[in-house]
């Protein structure tokens, strides 16, 4: 995927990224965090604001700076290097609200052709997880990514 | 991880820092996780992925 997003800083582990987002509202820090869960292999993916003053990460703040393509491009683009560097591991990724939910699910509609040659997609509905379509609401999203 | 690897990072936009090990021991989501948690713990993964996903014992 080739799309417009922000520069990433990150640690040898790949497993939290740092960008800055920049728009209308100004500058907001953004921290992305993959964290291993109970499940072997599988990664829950937590995003959300750093306050640049107390440091403070909230995953509901709703930045509103104008920038949401580029920043979900961005955080798709760190499931790449994530998976990258851990090609064993299933990212479990869903919004901090269901609207953010809604948001992943258009995102990987609109770039689904350059997803899926890369990765399996399973998305939750109704308690069972299925193979991703478009079109359908999930409530949750499990990525894979392919073993070439 | 190697100078070839920083650089490939480096042309892909990525620096590299130890400043983000601040966090490395620390769960920033922790509401989250624990959803992750409890939604994965009733929920049945496909059988395409259940091989390599049992239950995490080392925590």
């Amino acid at each position: 995927m080739h799309l417009n997003q922000y520069k990433l800083i990150s640690q040898k582990s790949l497993m939290i990224f740092e960008f800055t987002s920049t728009g209308h509202k100004g500058q907001v820090n953004k921290i992305i965090q993959y964290t291993p869960t109970e499940l072997k292999n599988i990664y829950n993916l937590g995003f959300g604001d750093k306050d640049m003053k107390t440091g403070l990460i909230n995953d509901l703040s709703v930045t509103d700076n104008g920038d949401s393509q580029k920043v979900l491009a961005t955080v798709a683009f760190s499931i790449y290097l994530f998976t990258e560097a851990h090609p064993d591991a299933l990212v479990y990724a869903v919004g901090s609200t269901k609207a953010r939910t809604r948001l992943y699910r258009i995102g990987i509609t609109n770039q689904w052709e350059a997803i899926e040659k890369d990765f399996n997609v399973y998305g939750l509905i109704d308690g069972n997880w299925k193979k991703f379509k478009k079109a359908i609401t999930y409530k949750a999203f499990l990525v894979q990514r392919k073993k070439l | 991880m190697t100078t070839k690897q920083l650089k490939k990072y480096e042309v892909l936009g990525v620096k590299i820092s130890n400043r983000l090990n601040q966090y490395a021991d620390k769960v920033l989501f922790p509401e989250k996780l624990a959803k992750a948690n409890q939604t994965l713990k009733t929920t049945k993964l496909p059988k395409a992925l259940r091989k390599n996903t049992k239950k995490n014992t080392s925590k």
